[in-house]
Formats: C-alpha cells, structure tokens, sequence
C-alpha cells in the first residue's frame, strides 16, 4: 500500500530541502526537529515515510539521509558552487538541478568517470554553454529507483 | 556521468560493458533541469506523478520508451 503524507511530512520535507540549499549538507531528524520544534521521533518517521515515497532517500538501514535530489549528503563528482555557496550533486543532471531548483548561476566542476580529469561548466545568467559535453543515462526510467545510488 | 563528447561516452561504455542507454547533450539536460526541479524548494511541492513526469519529457521530446515510468519497480 502506497504512503500516504500529511501536512506535517511535507514540512519535514520542505525544511530538509530548505537546510540543504543554506547549509549544502544533509540536516539529521534531530535538527529538523529542532527547527519544526517537533518530537525528534516524528521527524524520524517522516524521513521514512519521505523515503517510501521517493521523496528523499535514506542510507540503507539508517536514518541519515543520502540524496535529496538534486542535492547529495556525501561528496561526489559533481561540486557545485555559487556565490561562496557549495553543494554535492548526485549526477551530472542534478549539478544543473542545483542551478535549476536554486535559481542562479552556478560554477560545476565535474569529473569525468574515464579518466582523473575534471571541467569546469557554467550556468550562466539562466543558460548553459556545455561545450559539446554528454550525459550518459544508463538505465531507463522504470529501473531508476532500483538502486538510486547506481542511476 | 558526464562525458566531453559521444566518441568518449561511447568507448568507456564499451568498456565498461554498460547498458546502451541515452546519451544527451548537456544543454537538453539544463532544459529538463529546469523543468523536473524548478519547483523543488517552494513549500508546498508535492511530488510529481507519472503523467506529470512524462509530460515533462515530452516536452523536450524524450517519449521513447526509454523515457517512460510504466511498469515502475
């Protein structure tokens, strides 16, 4: 049976997303609790909830979170910085989410995954020059939440 | 994984014996970005549902199979 979320989950989301985009790191449940002035427990079972539905995505048999797509809790090939601000991207895809979800320009320096390299792309005033550059997408939609991490 | 050309993306996915999946130019994927997470940080975003994810790629014409979230796992 599908997860049904209520008001008070999608603020335990919104808040998550508001603490990545300031901090450009993963918040625990107690500091979202923290923040909602919330039981620390019920904010533990909406990161849960969150993760059924594909919201947010937890380490395997944790409560700490690991994506909150576009945003990344581990370091990653995908750095993404703006005005002094920092963050991990996921993929290539979600270094312009971060953009996209943030609305400004963002420096990414990214790695390539055949050799040790790194390029330095831009968003700049809403457009993107990709100097011919690819993204790879190795899985159809229907297997992306197969394993996340590998997608 | 982002590579700097179809050449180079095409010989480590050979390699590497990985899926042939799609290949698409960095500003498509800027384009599909704006659209998937335009609204990810506003309060009240609540998801998205499937129609709602294939229209978006719909738009930037990504309607192949590929492309679709039927069938879900």
């Amino acid at each position: 049976m599908e997860t049904t979320l209520s008001e008070f989950d999608l603020q335990v989301r919104y808040q998550i997303y508001r603490f990545f985009a300031g901090q450009g790191a993963a918040p625990s449940h107690a500091q979202i609790a923290v923040l909602l002035q919330a039981q620390d427990e019920s904010v533990r079972a909406s990161f849960h909830k969150l993760h059924e539905r594909h919201m947010i995505f937890l380490e395997s048999g944790s409560d700490a979170i690991r994506m909150a797509n576009p945003f990344s809790a581990i370091p990653t090939k995908f750095k993404v910085t703006s005005g002094g601000r920092q963050w991990w991207a996921n993929c290539a895809w979600d270094s312009l989410g971060i953009a996209a979800a943030l609305q400004v320009d963002v420096h990414i320096e990214a790695a390539y995954p055949d050799s040790l390299e790194t390029v330095d792309l831009q968003v700049h005033q809403g457009r993107v020059d990709g100097k011919g550059h690819k993204v790879y997408f190795p899985l159809p939609c229907r297997q992306w939440y197969d394993d996340l991490v590998f997608t | 994984m982002l590579f700097r050309s179809k050449e180079h993306a095409e010989t480590w996915r050979a390699q590497m014996q990985m899926p042939a999946g799609e290949l698409l130019p960095f500003e498509q994927v800027w384009e599909l970005s704006k659209l998937w997470y335009h609204d990810r940080l506003l309060p009240d975003f609540k998801g998205r549902s499937i129609p709602e994810a294939h229209h978006i790629f719909e738009t930037l014409g990504l309607n192949t199979d590929f492309w679709r979230f039927d069938g879900l796992r």
